[in-house]
């Protein structure tokens, strides 16, 4: 079974709308040593790495898309996303398909480590530095004396077309 | 969503329906056709959006669409003359009608005094006859049960003593025949044309209030006709459609006057009253799905028994129903996919399977045919003629022949081609452009038409026709052709084409397509503005159709469109591009060929041209365009000859030709976005995607690059 629907996990049910509003419920996935976050309502599924078509003429995080019961979905890369070069997939590799406004697309990450309960109170804004690691976080998490980088989802998917 | 807003969406729908069918009668009618069937069918349809609109209170177009239909009811009736006036009068009013449904479509509010001109061109009209009451019946009938109360003829009560024979009809209806949206008010006035007739409404079995059931039957007739020529035949046929649903006694013998008041005395006179106000409420079936259709079976028929006829035929069954383009939509895409599924499962049979499951083998093989069957049927649910796209385009050509001060005719040939209804829906603006260019800019003034040895009256030709997998759509005129030397002139001054480019006549004709393009130096409201023809270009290359012009200084442009049959299923052929599946619309495909016996030719810039056939064509190598690694030797590559654009040839070169196959197309735009060179996507059997090739996108991508 190489999709996971993380709503119907064996013996726990997860309340995905997240009980109370001021409590935020998050994926946790890793891309090396670093811990990244998206909010578990915008997860559509998790499934393995099974290889993806890939797209010309378009940047190399693009890793190319994939069949999703008949619908078309890119997968980006969010390792090649922040600049830290190619992933090269394996079978253990893991693509989270979310939402993202009207669009379903996926990110491939190392792995899928854990769903985090935070209160939005803990939500760090980012550090003004760099230009794109205040693009694509949205904020920064302490989660067991790590950080935890949330993914601004919109700024994954934008920018994708070739620079000729 | 409500009930209300369902139903205000199924009338708009009707109304779009409506407005396509005054279109086309009006057409007809300008033609010449006039008769009393068009008449009818008109003064019906505007009947119709009248009563909905009612329903919904849509006070202005009710009050347009009323006096609309007294004027119409007048030349109905022969009482007002259709001159020629009368009906461009009536054309432009149908317009102003779309107008006011489309405004109230969108809840937004037209000026006040928008189409004041005409209503008062109507009531101006209709005036010189007010005699007849039929016509005029005051608006405030028309809320959601607007049919008149009872029985209200004008020679009620006036026992005619003139010659003639004299019939007796008992006329009883059933529930059935109410609940069938049929009225006997109609049947009634119907029966009046046959002759004189004197009504009397059968109170006796109405029951006190308390009794009283609104949907019960308690009202029967009893009517004396008295003419010279009523046969008990034609008593019979005005109740044709109600047969069934009523009891009917016809005799000879002149009716008891004396029996008339008695119902009226029946507990006390207030209640006939009272029936009066409730009756209407009995004719509307009990929840009924649409509030519009009573309005619409219910015109009312003063007219010739052709209206009842027509009228009647819709109760008698179900001819269509109304399904929503969505779930239709949705049943083509799993077909596709069953199609594919099947298609995967055949390919697993090998040889040893087929010699150890023979019955398994046949299963499949009905399978396929079954599946072939289904979606060649769902197919033609969505297809449709062309009918509903060429039937506009008379009145547009009628227009321009006007504002240009030029004589027009257009033929139209094979109105009832069908194209699947998605790809119908975004023909209607390219082909208005290219009518307008055609009558703008290809057919002369009389005078210069005149000189130039041609008929007066210029000639645009607008056909249709089935060719293989595509539908070519020619919009064709005896003009004066492209002026090839304005349109290169122009195009450099628009910086469209570079100062020294030299084109072929072929490419010079095609730059009308460019965007920003126009010979016009002065604009008109027809065409000119530049935007036009790109639009035509871009919204057939979004159905997957291609544009090609060809032009004949003096004598004429020719432009066709060349249409996909269906948007929702592509014949393909797949190939593989270094290790990636990639296919391309088998339409396009003119011919495959080794690498190895191919002809190429080399240009200055090292690009490589293909020799076929003593033509040169440019060659895109698939595999270095979408910059994808290959290690196929290159004298065991294929390529594929690909017709682009009109005659326009490009040659790609593959890695591997895998097979002929059928795909569903897939967006990419749904979750991605659109990629040069890539029509869409679709899915394998084996659950993969490959990548369709825009075989015309990247012919314009590469000229454009190298251009750069």
């Amino acid at each position: 079974m190489e999709a996971l629907d993380i709503r119907e996990q064996d013996g726990e049910v997860i309340d995905v709308r997240g009980g109370e509003s001021r409590s935020l419920q998050l994926i946790a996935f890793s891309i090396g040593e670093q811990i990244y976050g998206v909010e578990i309502t915008t997860v559509r599924e998790i499934r393995a790495w099974n290889g993806a078509t890939p797209l010309p003429n378009t940047r190399e995080f693009v890793r190319g898309v994939i069949n999703l019961r008949g619908t078309i979905v890119p997968i980006y890369d969010l390792r090649a996303r922040f600049g830290d070069g190619k992933t090269e997939p394996t079978k253990n590799h893991v693509v989270v398909v979310m939402s993202v406004g009207e669009k379903w697309v996926g990110i491939l990450v190392d792995a899928v480590s854990d769903i985090l309960t935070v209160s939005k109170d803990e939500i760090h804004a980012v550090p003004e530095g760099n230009a794109s690691d205040t693009e694509l976080l949205s904020g920064i998490i302490t989660h067991e004396n790590a950080m935890v980088g949330l993914i601004d989802l919109h700024a994954i998917v934008a920018g994708t077309k070739a620079e000729k | 969503m409500s009930d209300l807003d369902d139903f205000k969406a199924t009338y708009f729908d009707e109304c779009s329906e409506l407005l396509g069918e005054l279109e086309e009668q009006f057409t007809a009618i300008e033609a010449g056709e006039r008769d009393s069937d068009r008449l009818n069918a008109v003064f019906r349809a505007i009947h119709s959006i009248k009563g909905g609109a009612g329903a919904f209170n849509f006070k202005d177009l009710v009050g347009f669409a009323h006096e609309f239909e007294t004027l119409l009811d007048y030349v109905r009736n022969g009482k007002v003359d259709l001159t020629d006036d009368v009906v461009a009068l009536c054309i432009r009013s149908n317009d102003i009608v779309a107008d006011f449904v489309a405004a109230a479509r969108n809840g937004e509010a037209l000026d006040a005094d928008y189409g004041a001109e005409e209503k008062a061109r109507f009531i101006a009209l209709s005036k010189g006859d007010t005699d007849g009451d039929q016509g005029g019946e005051p608006m405030e009938e028309f809320d959601i049960d607007f049919t008149p109360v009872a029985v209200d003829l004008d020679h009620k009560g006036e026992p005619e003593a003139a010659a003639g024979e004299s019939w007796l009809l008992r006329f009883t209806p059933h529930s059935e025949l109410y609940s069938r949206a049929n009225d006997p008010l109609l049947l009634l006035r119907e029966l009046a044309e046959l002759g004189d007739i004197t009504v009397v409404a059968n109170l006796n079995d109405l029951p006190g209030l308390v009794e009283f059931e609104p949907f019960g039957v308690y009202c029967s007739w009893d009517v004396q006709i008295v003419s010279d020529s009523v046969t008990e035949e034609k008593i019979r046929e005005v109740f044709e459609f109600v047969e069934g649903d009523c009891d009917l006694e016809i005799s000879r013998g002149t009716l008891d006057v004396a029996h008339e008041d008695e119902g009226f005395d029946f507990d006390g006179p207030s209640l006939a009253d009272l029936v009066a106000e409730v009756k209407p409420d009995a004719v509307a079936p009990p929840k009924t799905l649409s509030v519009v259709k009573p309005a619409m079976m219910a015109a009312p028929a003063p007219g010739e028994p052709g209206e009842h006829e027509n009228g009647g035929a819709r109760h008698v069954g179900v001819q269509s129903i109304r399904v929503d383009l969505d779930k239709v939509d949705r049943v083509v895409n799993m077909v596709g996919e069953l199609v594919i599924t099947q298609s995967m499962l055949t390919q697993q049979m090998d040889e040893n399977l087929r010699q150890k499951y023979q019955e398994l083998v046949r299963g499949l093989e009905v399978l396929a045919q079954t599946t072939r069957g289904l979606q060649d049927s769902v197919m033609a649910i969505r297809a449709q003629p062309v009918k509903s796209v060429f039937s506009r385009m008379p009145r547009l050509v009628r227009e321009l022949a006007g504002k240009t001060n030029k004589k027009i005719k257009l033929e139209t040939v094979g109105e009832n081609t069908e194209i699947d209804k998605t790809v119908i829906e975004q023909l209607s603006d390219p082909l208005t452009h290219m009518i307008r260019n055609s009558a703008d800019h290809g057919i002369e003034k009389p005078e210069k038409r005149i000189a130039a040895g041609k008929p007066e009256t210029g000639t645009i030709r607008l056909s249709a026709e089935q060719a293989g997998g595509n539908i070519l759509i020619i919009v064709e005129d005896d003009g004066a052709g492209i002026n090839r030397e304005r349109v290169v002139q122009i195009a450099r001054e628009r910086g469209v084409i570079g100062e020294d480019q030299q084109l072929t006549d072929e490419q010079i004709d095609n730059l009308i397509f460019a965007p920003g393009f126009s010979t016009v130096t002065e604009v008109s409201d027809i065409s000119g503005r530049g935007v036009g023809m790109d639009v035509v270009l871009s919204n057939i290359k979004k159905i997957g159709g291609s544009v090609h012009v060809r032009s004949w200084t003096g004598k004429g442009t020719r432009m066709t469109l060349r249409l996909p049959l269906t948007l929702a299923v592509l014949d393909v052929m797949l190939v593989a591009v270094g290790v990636c599946p990639y296919v391309i619309p088998l339409s396009s495909i003119v011919e495959t060929m080794q690498t190895a016996r191919a002809d190429f030719g080399r240009m200055p810039t090292g690009n490589r041209v293909l020799q076929v056939r003593g033509e040169y064509v440019q060659v895109i190598d698939l595999a270095a365009q979408f910059g994808l690694p290959n290690d196929t030797p290159e004298n065991q590559r294929f390529v594929v000859l690909c017709e682009a654009e009109g005659t326009q040839k490009v040659a790609l070169v593959v890695d591997e030709i895998i097979g002929q196959q059928q795909v569903v197309i897939k967006s990419l735009e749904e979750n991605f976005e659109r990629i040069e060179g890539i029509a869409g996507g679709t899915i394998l059997g084996d659950g993969s995607v490959a990548l369709i090739v825009d075989v015309q996108g990247l012919r314009v991508h590469t000229t454009q690059r190298s251009a750069a």
